[in-house]
């Protein structure tokens, strides 16, 4: 085979790991692209037509056409990509040999298409040490189990879109496809620690993890769940102010929006020090910290509003660092891809979307003492490696693989 | 098939972990972090089976354990627990599944007992300001000198280095800082800020991927490691989609409310009641179709816009439409009708209409502890559910701990020392 598990020189802590991701939802295609970070050899199974994600945006600038989407590029790279229709008999049969080849697999299935595909707990052969990892928006249990949903659904039911927007206004949902992301980075996590589980002996026999996106936000962003029980409903939006004690604000100014948090008495004192202690501050009105955070909050930012819109956002940050004061400047996307301090951690990687085309992509957000950085390749065409995977990973004779390119189980 | 990737001929012997507690059963981590993102990190592996001992004192206490008092014991107060620093909810949801032991850091003999733990742990995390375990001479060093094999994590704002090194994490600046500030809003309107945590939770989530990757080598290959990890650059991951817009298209993105490229409606819509809504998602025509029959939009049978293109394009109008037939209904009725439909929907929750759903009980999002002091009390659940064929594969849950509840555990069992020295330690205010 041309990749290389038992390569001498595969890098990467996980060099030699066979994962295959069922493609399909951004979900399960960060949870892959974290495992071929680290040197994972990712199979990414497409149905025989190309995947919804190959025509998303944001696109290469020589696009439009299949394959042109830098989103897919970026999410796919580093991966083999393989066209096969696992839903017709004889593709189900592939998918089972390949599976059974594998030590991972990602799919966003539900119970019942899971169940169908062999990847639940009770199809998995007893020996088999396979670490199965299902994304999904509502899990695999539960009454919701089988209802249909998007980032927009997940974000409105796991207390998210609630605690975002203006108050009393329109909830809005976590920008981007963040929610999935993190789903995604959670399951990740659970390969990992599978990973270490077999490796310590304390995991045996076929592992199945069930990941809902509903859950994930639920159980770790959610920031109601510890509050409810004795103080009711908390995390209410309220527009561009924060759940801490006032000042959690964020404002404009002259060159854009800062961000402002004091968590302590001493550092609001130290901010208003900062701006020469205008006359008001002397009013008691503007030291019960409880009461701006709940009466009057928009009262103090008009007072804030005209001292920040005469300084630009390094200005007032340098002013606050000196003292202490944790304040910060909104960058734009574009300004951080030159932000000296995440050019001094190289926090951006080069990576060729396509021929020719190199964007800057967040790189791991850890630096290891002694793990190396593996080297990023180009995300797969449509079906780019099914030939080889059929021939090298499944031993098809090529006889058998024509009628299943003409019978269109893989493409 | 055999585990190619794990050299079996490097792998050790095996550990004293139990089968069925979770594959990182046998693993310690001496957790000196505190307040919030490092703590979610730690307790998501104690979800996956790891021993998490979490280092405190009474002298600097985990500002967690800090503030008015919201909860009042219910059981009997043991002599010497201060219930002043035991009764905060935010605190118990943080580190329950985790033990405790009070070291006094500042003393020698204190941290000697720290690198004593170490020795025999094989994770150290914290999350302090940059530089401050060197300070304590708890540098990746002293740690390693302690055990070579130890992976040891440090979690900051920024980093370890780079210019900007000592600038504080909180979620509003670390949003600010990351970008995600400049996406957060509708229309014209910018606000920047997000009730939920979403800067801590993100880093927590990214940093213990990251522990266990550098684990895998020390499990298997016997391989020390030292990780450096930047909230702020974890809060960078999430938003790739925005850093190929900026480049590809030659702007920064801003922010975009509930609207997609792809589907359309896809928004928040009003339903009967206070601040109640409902996410309807039409990700397809034929669920156009569907939506428009539920709500009686298809007059006459006839179903406007068909075409996503023409949707797309006329979405203020196509929203309005919607939201006059849905401010009357139950957003949970009308979720069931739409599921039903084949339409992506679901009430906007508040943490309220959560307690009242079924789903997070069923699924353990939300499960119950026992307190020592308070008693019974809701907790957050594991963010995944891991089963093997034996069992469901997750540890006993347990309440979050009482400040230094495992010395004795540490220092006798752990460190093999007598009770006596335990009592000395305490006396001496090394234990404190």
């Amino acid at each position: 085979m041309s990749w290389a598990a038992s390569d001498e020189s595969s890098r990467g802590m996980l060099a030699g790991l066979r994962v295959v991701e069922l493609a399909g939802s951004v979900s399960a295609a960060h949870c892959g692209r974290l495992l071929a970070d680290h040197g994972a050899e990712v199979i990414s199974v497409e149905g025989t037509r190309p995947s919804t994600l190959r025509s998303r945006g944001p696109h290469l600038r020589r696009g439009p056409g299949v394959g042109d989407s830098a989103l897919h590029a970026t999410l796919s790279c580093s991966k083999q990509g393989m066209a096969l229709d696992h839903r017709t008999p004889a593709g189900r049969e592939l998918f089972r040999r390949l599976v059974a080849q594998a030590d991972v697999v990602v799919h966003s299935l539900g119970p019942a298409e899971a169940q169908a595909a062999g990847l639940s707990l009770p199809e998995l052969a007893d020996d088999h040490q396979l670490t199965c990892v299902a994304i999904t928006h509502f899990g695999q249990t539960g009454p919701y189990r089988d209802f249909l949903g998007d980032d927009l659904i997940c974000c409105a039911a796991g207390n998210i879109s609630f605690g975002i927007g203006a108050r009393a206004g329109r909830p809005l949902k976590l920008p981007l496809s963040l929610a999935s992301y993190e789903a995604g980075a959670v399951g990740f996590l659970a390969v990992m620690g599978s990973a270490v589980g077999r490796a310590n002996h304390t995991l045996d026999g076929p592992a199945v993890v069930d990941v809902s996106t509903v859950d994930v936000l639920a159980s770790l962003f959610s920031t109601g769940i510890t509050a409810y029980p004795y103080r009711g409903v908390v995390g209410r939006r309220n527009g561009n102010h924060g759940l801490a004690l006032y000042p959690d604000v964020f404002l404009p100014c002259a060159d854009g929006f800062v961000g402002i948090v004091c968590n302590q008495l001493k550092q609001w004192i130290r901010f208003l020090e900062l701006m020469g202690n205008p006359s008001w501050v002397e009013n008691p009105r503007y030291r019960d910290r409880r009461r701006m955070t709940e009466e009057y909050p928009e009262e103090v930012d008009a007072l804030l509003v005209p001292w920040l819109a005469e300084r630009t956002r390094e200005e007032i940050f340098d002013l606050c660092r000196d003292k202490d004061v944790p304040v910060a400047p909104s960058y734009t996307i574009t300004e951080l891809l030159s932000h000296p301090h995440l050019i001094d951690r190289a926090a951006f990687r080069e990576l060729e979307i396509a021929e020719g085309e190199r964007v800057l992509v967040p790189g791991w957000p850890a630096v290891f003492s002694s793990i190396e950085t593996v080297p990023w390749r180009r995300g797969p065409r449509f079906g780019e490696h099914t030939e080889q995977i059929l021939s090298d990973l499944l031993g098809v004779p090529e006889s058998e693989q024509e009628v299943l390119y003409a019978a269109q189980v893989v493409s | 098939m055999p585990l190619r990737w794990c050299r079996e001929d490097r792998r050790g012997p095996a550990p004293e972990g139990r089968a069925g507690a979770g594959p990182l059963s046998g693993i310690r981590i001496v957790d000196l972090c505190w307040v919030y993102a490092g703590p979610v990190m730690t307790r998501m592996l104690a979800d996956l089976g790891a021993e998490v001992i979490k280092v405190e004192s009474s002298r600097r206490p985990d500002g967690t354990r800090l503030g008015r008092r919201p909860l009042d014991p219910v059981l009997p107060v043991p002599e010497g627990v201060n219930v002043d620093l035991e009764c905060q909810p935010l605190n118990h949801a943080l580190n329950r599944r985790k033990r405790s032991v009070a070291i006094n850091l500042s003393a020698p003999e204190g941290r000697q007992i720290l690198l004593d733990l170490v020795a025999v742990s094989d994770v150290v995390t914290d999350n302090f300001a940059a530089g401050t375990m060197n300070r304590m001479g708890l540098g990746y060093e002293e740690l390693r000198q302690a055990n070579p094999r130890i992976v040891a994590m440090s979690m900051s704002g920024a980093g370890q280095f780079g210019r900007l090194r000592d600038v504080p994490a909180y979620a509003t600046s670390l949003a600010a800082l990351s970008g995600l500030s400049s996406l957060v809003g509708e229309g014209p309107s910018l606000y920047g800020i997000m009730m939920p945590t979403y800067g801590d939770s993100n880093a927590a989530i990214r940093a213990a991927g990251s522990l266990l990757v550098a684990l895998l080598g020390a499990v298997r290959d016997g391989q020390g490691q030292y990780i450096d990890v930047s909230e702020w650059e974890a809060g960078l991951v999430g938003l790739e989609e925005a850093f190929l817009a900026a480049q590809l298209t030659g702007s920064s993105p801003g922010p975009r409310g509930n609207t997609s490229d792809y589907a359309c409606p896809h928004d928040n819509f009003r339903c009967r009641g206070e601040d109640e809504w409902i996410a309807i998602s039409v990700l397809t025509d034929a669920q156009w179709g569907a939506l428009c029959e539920v709500l009686g939009i298809a007059a006459d049978g006839v179903v406007p816009f068909p075409a996503v293109t023409d949707r797309l394009r006329h979405r203020a109008e196509l929203d309005d439409l919607v939201q006059s037939r849905t401010s009357a209904r139950d957003a949970a009725e009308l979720t069931a009708v739409l599921q039903a439909a084949g339409v992506p929907a679901f009430p906007v929750l508040s943490v309220e209409g959560q307690f009242a759903d079924e789903h997070f009980v069923d699924r353990e999002v939300f499960v119950q502890a026992e307190h020592p002091l308070v008693g019974a009390e809701v907790v957050p659940g594991a963010p995944f559910r891991f089963s093997t064929k034996h069992d469901t594969a997750a540890p006993p849950m347990s309440a979050a701990p009482l400040l230094g509840e495992a010395n004795e555990y540490v220092i006798c069992e752990l460190l093999g020392r007598d009770r006596a020295e335990l009592t000395r330690l305490v006396a001496d205010g090394v234990l404190t």
